[in-house]
C-alpha cells in the first residue's frame, strides 16, 4: 500500500478504534441486578444433589441396601439424622436410598441426553445443511423414531438386551435424539444461507467443513440450552421405567424403584412413596427452571 | 446510424482471464422459469477493472455468482465460462471449490453479516490459507497478520484474536477483502462491497480495492448500482438490465457518449449538486420487467421515454458503435452523441 493511502486509513482507524461499549455491557448489568431467586434455588439444589450423590460413600449415611433401623419409620422420627426421612419396609434409610438413587438418575439422564445431543446434532446438521437426499433419509429416521411410543421402545430394548444401566442409557438416548436432530436441523437450515456461510464457501471451504466449522458453532448454544429440559424428561422416563420394574435392576437404587417398593404401604407409610417422588419432582423442576432461564439469556432465537 | 452486429465477445483491452459466453441462469418460479441472467457474453481481461451497473433485480449479483458457480440452491445455469482457457462451468463441486479463493474470490455485499459471529477474526483469515496453500498454523498466522496490515487494518495482532462484533463495518470489510485476497486470486469479484458502509468509509474501501487490484495485477469486477462508484474505480463498465447486457464501454466513453436510454436514465437519477435545492430527483418510472415474462421487444421499452413501435416488436441486438468498437449497446434508436452531452431535460413541473 502506498503511504498516501496508508495515511488515509489512519483517519478511519482513529474513528473505528473506539472501544466497543454500550448496549451489550449494559444489558449484562441489568440481568445481574435482577437476582433470580428461583434460578439460584434450582442451581443450588442441582449442585447439592450432584455433589451429594457423587460423594455419597464419604457421607455419614447408612448403606442404601442394608438394614439401618426399624421398618416403616415415618419422617422426622427420632432415630438419628441418617433416618430423618424414615425407612422402607426392609428398614433401609430413605435418605440414603434417595441420594444413591439420584446418582442413577443423574448418570442416566446426563449421559443419555448428551449422547442424544451429539448423535441428533450431527444428523440434524447434515440434514439441514446438505439437504436433498440426506435430509429425506434423516427426516425419515427422525419421524420413525418419533412414531414409536417411548415406553414400547424401551420395553422392547430391555426385552432384547439385559435390563441394565447401559441398555437404559441406549434406549433413552435413542428417544432424545429426534428432539435434538429437529432442533439442529432447523438451526442449520437458517444458517446455511447466511452471508458468512456463503462467504466461507466463496473462498473454497468444503461443504462438510463449512457445516462443522461455520454452521455448527453457531447452533451449539441452542442445542446446549435444551440439554437441561431433555435431561429432566429423561429422568421422568427412567423413573417410569423403574416403576414398571423394567429399569436398572436391584441392588442399584433408583427413584422409580423406591416408589415401586413403597407403593403397597402408601396408606400406612406414605413417606416411602413421597420421598423419592419429591426428589424426582424437585430435581425435574430445577432442571426445567435452569433450562428455561439459560435459554432466555443465551439463545438469541428465543428472544426474537 | 451505421451499427453492425457485435462479434461474440465484448472486446477488452488485453487477453481475457475469464470468458463468459451465452451464460444463462434460471430459477424455477411459480409462473414458469425465470432467467435472471439471460445470455450474457463477456470477457474479463487480465488486470482489468470492470464495473457492472444496474438497478436492483437487473441480475448483476446473479451474474457474478453464476460466473463463479456459487449459486443458491435451485438455480440452474447454462452456457460457457472459461477460466484461463479451462472450461469452468462443468467442473464438479470439488474442482470448482479449488478455484474459489485461488483463481476467483469474492468480496461480499454485507460485511456486518459475512463474518462468522462465533469465530475469531484470525481463525477465519487462516482458514483459506490452510485450506489452499496448506500452510502450517504458524505460517498461516504470520501470513494472516501480513494480510491484515496489507488491507490497512490497524493493530493486526490485537484484531487477530477479536470477534467480528468488536470491529466496525469498515474494518470487517477490510478483513473480508484480506480473506478474499489470501490465496492470490486472479479475479476479484466485489459484489456491492460498499453498499452497507457509510460514505467516508465507502471511499476508503474503494481506494483500497483499486490500489490492491493494481498492485496485485488482478482483474476486478465491481458490482454496484452506483455510477459514482464505477466512475473512479473501473476501466470498463457493463450496464445490465433484466438479465441482459444493454451497454458496455470503456468508463470515460460511457460517461461521455452513452447510447442506451437506460444508461441515460440511470445517469439522470444521480442527485446533482448544481441544481437548485429541492429539485425533485429524477426517477425511472416503473420497475424492471418480471423475469418470468416473455417479452417480444426491448426489455426497457415499457419505461423508455423514446419508445417507438419497433421497440415493442423486436428486441434489439447488442451492436458495436460505429465510431468505437469497444462500445456496445442494445438499442434500435440510440441516443445521438450530441444529445448525450445534454442529459435528459428536466421538465419544469418536476421542480417543487
Amino acid at each position: 500500500m502506498t503511504p498516501e493511502t496508508a495515511a488515509a486509513y489512519q483517519h478511519e482507524s482513529a474513528i473505528e478504534a473506539e472501544p466497543f461499549a454500550g448496549p451489550a455491557l449494559e444489558s449484562f448489568a441489568a440481568v445481574r441486578r435482577r437476582f433470580d431467586v428461583l434460578l439460584w434455588l434450582s442451581v443450588a439444589w442441582l449442585a447439592l444433589i450432584t455433589l451429594a450423590s457423587a460423594f455419597a460413600s464419604f457421607l455419614p449415611l447408612a448403606s442404601p441396601n442394608d438394614v439401618a433401623g426399624p421398618i416403616n419409620v415415618p419422617m422426622f422420627h427420632d432415630f438419628g439424622n441418617s433416618l430423618i426421612l424414615g425407612t422402607d419396609s426392609f428398614g433401609r434409610s430413605l435418605l440414603s436410598r434417595s441420594i444413591y438413587g439420584a446418582r442413577t438418575s443423574l448418570v442416566i439422564g446426563v449421559s443419555a441426553a448428551t449422547a442424544g445431543c451429539i448423535v441428533g446434532g450431527i444428523i440434524g446438521l447434515l440434514a439441514g445443511y446438505v439437504r436433498g437426499a440426506t435430509d429425506r433419509v434423516a427426516s425419515f429416521i427422525i419421524d420413525s423414531v418419533l412414531a414409536f411410543p417411548a415406553l414400547v421402545v424401551l420395553l422392547a430394548l430391555t426385552a432384547i438386551l439385559q435390563p441394565q444401566l447401559s441398555t437404559i442409557v441406549l434406549g433413552l438416548s435413542l428417544l432424545s435424539m429426534p428432539a435434538f436432530a429437529r432442533l439442529e436441523r432447523g438451526a442449520a437450515l437458517t444458517y446455511a444461507e447466511r452471508p458468512f456461510v456463503i462467504a466461507a464457501r466463496s473462498y473454497g471451504t468444503s461443504r462438510l467443513r463449512t457445516a462443522f466449522a461455520h454452521v455448527l458453532p453457531n447452533s451449539v448454544v441452542t442445542m446446549v440450552t435444551y440439554l437441561p429440559t431433555i435431561i429432566a424428561a429423561l429422568i421422568v422416563a427412567e423413573g417410569s421405567l423403574s416403576f414398571l420394574g423394567l429399569g436398572v435392576p436391584p441392588p442399584t437404587v433408583t427413584w422409580g424403584g423406591m416408589i415401586l417398593d413403597g407403593e403397597p404401604n402408601l396408606a400406612s407409610a406414605p413417606n416411602q412413596v413421597l420421598v423419592p417422588a419429591a426428589f424426582i419432582f424437585v430435581t425435574v423442576f430445577a432442571l426445567n427452571v435452569l433450562g428455561e432461564r439459560v435459554r432466555g439469556r443465551l439463545d438469541r432465537r428465543g428472544r426474537g | 446510424m451505421t451499427a453492425h452486429p457485435a462479434d461474440t465477445s465484448l472486446n477488452s483491452h488485453d487477453e481475457p482471464v475469464i470468458s463468459v459466453s451465452n451464460l444463462r441462469t434460471t430459477f424455477r418460479g411459480r409462473s414458469g422459469p425465470m432467467n435472471v441472467v439471460d445470455g450474457v457474453t463477456l470477457n474479463i481481461g487480465f488486470r482489468e477493472a470492470l464495473g457492472i451497473v444496474g438497478e436492483s433485480g437487473s441480475g448483476k449479483s446473479m451474474l457474478v455468482r453464476s460466473i463463479m458457480g456459487l449459486l443458491p440452491p435451485g438455480a440452474r445455469r447454462s452456457g460457457d465460462v472459461t477460466y484461463q482457457g479451462r472450461i469452468a462451468v462443468d467442473l464438479d463441486s470439488d474442482a470448482l471449490r479449488k478455484l474459489w479463493g485461488t483463481a476467483m474470490a469474492m468480496v461480499p455485499q454485507d460485511p456486518m453479516l459475512s463474518l462468522n459471529p462465533v469465530r475469531r477474526i484470525g481463525v477465519q483469515l487462516m482458514e483459506p490459507l490452510r485450506l489452499h496453500l496448506k500452510l502450517s498454523k504458524d505460517a498461516a498466522r504470520q501470513r494472516a497478520l501480513e494480510l491484515m496490515s496489507m488491507v490497512g487494518l490497524p493493530d493486526p495482532a490485537r484484531r487477530f484474536t477479536e470477534y467480528p462484533h468488536q470491529l466496525s463495518g469498515g474494518m470487517r470489510q477490510r478483513v473480508l477483502i484480506a480473506a478474499a485476497l489470501a490465496c492470490g486470486p486472479r479475479v476479484l469479484f466485489a459484489d456491492e462491497p460498499t453498499t452497507a458502509l457509510d460514505v467516508t468509509v465507502q471511499a476508503q474501501i474503494l481506494v483500497l480495492l483499486r490500489t490492491l487490484q493494481q498492485e496485485k495485477e488482478m482483474a476486478m469486477v465491481l458490482v454496484t448500482h452506483d455510477l459514482g462508484v464505477v466512475a473512479g474505480c473501473t476501466d470498463r463498465v457493463i450496464v445490465m438490465y433484466a438479465g441482459r447486457i444493454v451497454e458496455a464501454a470503456p468508463t470515460p466513453r460511457l460517461f461521455s457518449a452513452m447510447r442506451m436510454p437506460y444508461t441515460q436514465a440511470l445517469f439522470s437519477s444521480i442527485p446533482r449538486m448544481d441544481l437548485p435545492v429541492h429539485t425533485r430527483l429524477e426517477i425511472i418510472p416503473g420497475g424492471p420487467p418480471d423475469p418470468a415474462a416473455r417479452l417480444a421487444g426491448c426489455r426497457f421499452a415499457a419505461r423508455c421515454p423514446y419508445v417507438q413501435d419497433k421497440c415493442l416488436e423486436a428486441e434489439p441486438p447488442l451492436v458495436t458503435s460505429d465510431d468505437d468498437n469497444s462500445h456496445l449497446y442494445r438499442c434500435w434508436f440510440p441516443i445521438e452523441r450530441s444529445a448525450t452531452m445534454a442529459a435528459a431535460p428536466v421538465p419544469s413541473e418536476s421542480r417543487v
